[in-house]
Parts: C-alpha cells; structure tokens; sequence
C-alpha cells in the first residue's frame, strides 16, 4: 500500500512525499490515530538547531508523540483493534557492546542512551503518516477506556517517569520542580501520582501556569522562602538553564540529586564551587524506554491523571492535508501562555 | 455495511506491450491492484470487498488475495468487455455477498493505487446522507472542446469543470437501479457509473479528490508512481 507520509524539507517547509506500507513477518500495522507537536520538532521546522546538522537531518518527518490502533498483526502479540502507545526510541543491540555504550547496563540509565540508538523524528523518520509497520516491541498496550487524546501525551509523561526514576529518594524529602511548562506539568502529574505524600514545590516565572499544578506548592522564584531541596528537577531549558540551575544549586541540601532535563542549544555557566562543597550530583534525562511507556500506560489508567491532562489538549486538528500541518505548527508555536497542545488526528 | 467494488478488468491496452494488464504489473514488489486492495482491507469503514477481474485471472487474483492477507475479499468475478459490464458483474458478487437496499457500494479503479483514506472515508460519509457520490478534482487547465479534433468549438468557463476520479459511491439500490436500467442496452459516451445514475435523474455529490489519486494508463503514469516513490524513499543521512 501506498500513502503519504510528510517532511520538513527546509525551515519553514513541508512537503508530500509518497511513502510504502509493507507488513513484514513479526512486526505491527498500526493505524495512527492521533499525534502531538514536540518543542524539537519546532525547532527542526523552524530551523533553530545548527545549520551543519539540520543539513544532514532535512528532508526528516517529524512526530515522536503518537498513538494508534492495532490493523494487522504478524507478530501474534497483538488483537485488532487494541489501542497502542508508538514508542520512538529503539537501539540497535550490537553497539551495546562497545566501550562507549558499556553504563547502558545499568537499570537507572538504559540502552536509549546508547550512541547509535534511533529516535524518531531525530535519527530516523517520524510518525507524521496515517500507517506505521512498527516491531512488535517498540509498542505498548494501553486500556480500551483511556481517550486516545488524552493518550498522545504519552511520550511526555514516560519522560517525566524516566527523570523521577534516576532518582534514589525517600518519601520524607524535599523535592522541588524547577519550570512552568509543559513537560514540569507532566512530571507533577507522574510525581504527583506515584509519591503522592512526598512534599512537593514547584516554581516558575508564570502565575496563570503555576495555578495549574493544583495540590501543591506552586511559586515563582521571588516567592522563594529558604527552604532547601533534597531532590530538584530543571525542566526550564533555553536561556534561562543558568539561572535555574544555578538556583537549584544554592538551594540545595549537601548531597542533594539535580535531575537535568531542559534543553538548552548553550553552554551553562555553573557554580560547580558550591556543586563540589555539598557534593551535589547532576543527571541527564532526556530518554525513555519501554518499561517507561509500560509505566505510563498504567498511569494513564487513573482517572485522576486523565482529569490532569485534560485542559492540555488545547484543541483537535483534522489532518486532510499539509495545510492542516501547518496550521498545527502555527498554533503550537504561537502558543506561549497556556500549558497544552493542539493535538493533530487523521 | 460497506463494500468495495474493486474493477481489475482492465486490459492494458495503452500500456504498449505490457504481456499482463497493467494492474498485475509489479510496483515495489507488488501486483499494482494489490496496493490497491491494501488501501481498502486497512480502513474500518470497509466491511467486505469484491474484485470485478478478467476471467482468465480470477484463479490468479484469488491467491493474491491469500498471498497478501487480503481478508476483507470475499469473491472475485468476471468482468467483461466495457467498464460497464465489469461493473454490473461486480454488482452481481456484491448482491452474491448480501448487499441490502442501503448498504453503500464504493466503486474504485485497480489502477488508482494513491488512494488516500480520507477519499474513502468522504466518499462514505456522503453517501451515506446523498445516496450517490463523485470523486472529483477541480480542473486546473483551460478545457477546449473540439467536435472535429482539428478546431475549437468551445471553450467551456473552468470554474464548472472537474475531473472525474474513482470511487464513485452509490447506495445499493441507487447504482443497481441505474444498471438495470439499462441492462443489454448499449448506452453511448458512458465511461462511469455517475452518468448512468444521472440518466436516472437522481443528482450526484462531490468529493474533493487528489491530483496523487491518479490512474495508471499509460507508461507514462507508471514512471510517475515509480518517481514519486523514489523520491520517498530518501533517507535520513
């Protein structure tokens, strides 16, 4: 079968191209059924990323946030019909074994972040396209009853599960979230489910955002009353990392765990001093794997966390054709003062 | 219920010295036709599908059928010498497989391997609420009309004209009406299903169509779906 699958071409461009469906023996035929704009793939379509790389990555279909529904199975795992999470990383196990990729062993950190894995709509193409023929395990099943758009922020929330599980913290800490946007929201909803007794802040520069993070400490930084962390997550990225992080450091209990995962295109300026005399640790989260998704799929589950996604799906946008695409981008990119997404459908 | 009428009756006969119709030929690897199919056994809307196809390959068509898990194809017929036998014959293995008066009938060319979902699902959907159904694309070049085939006798305004497309979609008893109709008569300039509707006097709606949903006629078409395809296929460095 034939179909169209759509590509940033250039910044600011996308275009058709025809595209083949082949349902080889073991893998999935999914039918995608709704999507979600992420701020890298703003980035490629707006071109902010290194001209030398967006070189090499153009012509690249954008969309790591997807979910679908089963069409055809050759792998025997599946039923028609069941409703599945599209998970975007995969990695090629013979490079596990180079030197370079040997601490992807470890449980907190995974194969995900081994040099030469894939990502969709980075490495390899993404899922802008109505079939995916996928591996039967680079999918996640996911209940019949959770609202397939409120399930298209799945990649988001197995983000925020990755961060909170480098994390080695007991339930009597201070743990305090660094941002306002989208991905702080999500990583409160995962926190907020899984740790439900832990204290909890969060803060940021908006009140409009912060008044969002419903049950919980919620203040922009001028409200900051000399409380210390023992566990901080920056989900702040940009030209505002530095300040953030450098906040978290000083706002830190001595041996406190720093968990990284804004993005930001600039170096960092850090006050490693005050990092080397409490003894601080810095880790990087940027990549989920399956038992991530396999997590958020049961997250999902609960109604309370389907009541917190909700006001995120700002709108629902028919995908006819690529002008439909663009006007997704237009308002996605133009959005700064909620929390949300406009959701893209075929 | 839904079903398609796939017409692979077709017998190449603008594709040159092709020795197989053209929707037997092999594009990326598959019988042109089963591209087709494919398009339809994956939409939800679609219950069941029936193939109007030369005599002489139905045997050849059915295990197709099986070789690519084509599992909504639920009989294969025999067309016949014009589009409008193939069509009243398909009709023949839909009312086999137990078409009822409302059920919708989508009728698509073999040779229309771009068909996109959302025509499918448009042509579905309007049906359902006008009982009959073009696809169609609005024409983009000025038409000129020549009765003699060496001067102009009109130029028709373009903003009215449109280029006909498959599916076209009927209700039941809406397309088997027309067809009965004008059962063992020869009706001239009848090149679709749409006009015979229309010499019923019930009116057609449009669907909006897509230039890609184009027909394999020619060589010519075959190298442009070849192209498009490669142009897919460039990789991420």
């Amino acid at each position: 079968m034939f179909q169209l699958l759509y590509k940033v071409t250039s910044p600011g461009v996308i275009e058709e191209f025809v595209d083949t469906v082949d349902l080889e023996e073991n893998k999935v035929l999914v039918k995608v059924d709704y999507m979600a704009i992420c701020k890298a793939d703003i980035r490629y379509y707006l071109g902010l990323r290194d001209p030398a790389i967006l070189n090499q990555k153009y012509p690249l279909a954008p969309i790591h946030e997807a979910v679908g529904h089963v069409v055809k199975d050759n792998s025997g795992k599946y039923k028609i019909g069941d409703k599945v999470i599209l998970i975007p990383n995969s990695v090629d196990e013979k490079y596990l074994k180079d030197f370079e990729n040997k601490r992807c062993e470890r449980e907190d950190l995974g194969n995900n972040y081994a040099i030469h894995s894939t990502f969709r709509s980075s490495s390899s193409d993404g899922f802008l396209k109505q079939f995916y023929v996928a591996e039967s395990n680079l999918l996640v099943k996911y209940d019949d009853k959770i609202p397939a758009k409120l399930a298209v922020f799945s990649e988001l929330l197995s983000v925020a599960v990755a961060g909170l599980r480098r994390i080695d913290f007991k339930e009597t800490d201070h743990v305090a979230i660094f941002g306002d946007g989208i991905l702080a929201y999500i990583t409160y909803i995962v926190f907020r489910h899984d740790h439900p007794n832990t204290k909890l802040t969060v803060y940021g520069i908006d009140k409009n955002k912060l008044a969002m993070f419903e049950g919980v400490e919620a203040r922009t930084y001028e409200e900051y009353n000399g409380e210390k962390y023992d566990t901080m997550i920056e989900i702040v990225g940009g030209k505002y990392s530095a300040d953030a992080i450098n906040k978290m450091i000083d706002w830190a209990t001595v041996g406190a765990d720093l968990i990284l995962m804004g993005v930001s295109e600039e170096k960092v300026p850090l006050n490693t001093r005050l990092v080397l005399e409490k003894g601080l640790s810095l880790k990087g989260v940027t990549r989920s794997d399956n038992k991530d998704f396999e997590h958020v799929a049961k997250i999902l589950e609960d109604e309370e966390v389907q009541k917190k996604i909700l006001p995120m799906v700002l709108s629902e946008i028919k995908i006819n054709s690529v002008n439909d695409i663009y006007e997704a981008y237009k308002k996605d990119i133009e959005n700064k003062t909620i929390i949300g997404k406009n959701i893209m459908k075929w | 219920m839904n079903i398609a009428l796939i017409l692979a009756a077709g017998t190449g006969s603008r594709m040159g010295n092709a020795d197989k119709p053209k929707q037997f030929l092999l594009v990326h690897g598959k019988p042109l036709m089963v591209h087709t199919i494919e398009a339809f056994e994956v939409n939800p809307d679609v219950d069941k599908i029936v193939i109007s196809t030369n005599e002489e390959y139905i045997d050849e068509v059915k295990l197709m059928c099986k070789q690519y898990d084509l599992t909504k194809v639920c009989k294969v017929v025999a067309g016949g010498a014009t589009r409008q036998i193939s069509v009243f014959n398909g009709l023949m293995g839909v009312k086999a497989v137990g078409a009822q008066d409302d059920d919708i009938i989508i009728i698509h060319d073999s040779a229309r391997p771009l068909i996109s979902q959302r025509i499918i699902r448009e042509n579905i959907e309007c049906c359902k609420e006008y009982g009959a159904v073009d696809t169609v694309v609005k024409a983009t070049d000025t038409i000129v009309k020549s009765e003699d085939a060496k001067t102009i006798s009109d130029i028709p305004v373009r903003s009215e004209l449109y280029q006909g497309q498959t599916p076209q979609t009927f209700k039941y008893s809406v397309i088997m009406e027309a067809h009965e109709s004008v059962k063992n008569k020869e009706i001239p300039n009848v090149t679709d299903d749409t006009k015979l509707v229309l010499l019923l006097g019930h009116k057609v709606h449009l669907v909006e169509g897509d230039k890609l949903n184009f027909k394999i006629t020619t060589f010519d078409d075959l190298m442009m779906l070849k192209a498009l395809l490669k142009i897919g296929k460039t990789e991420v460095l």
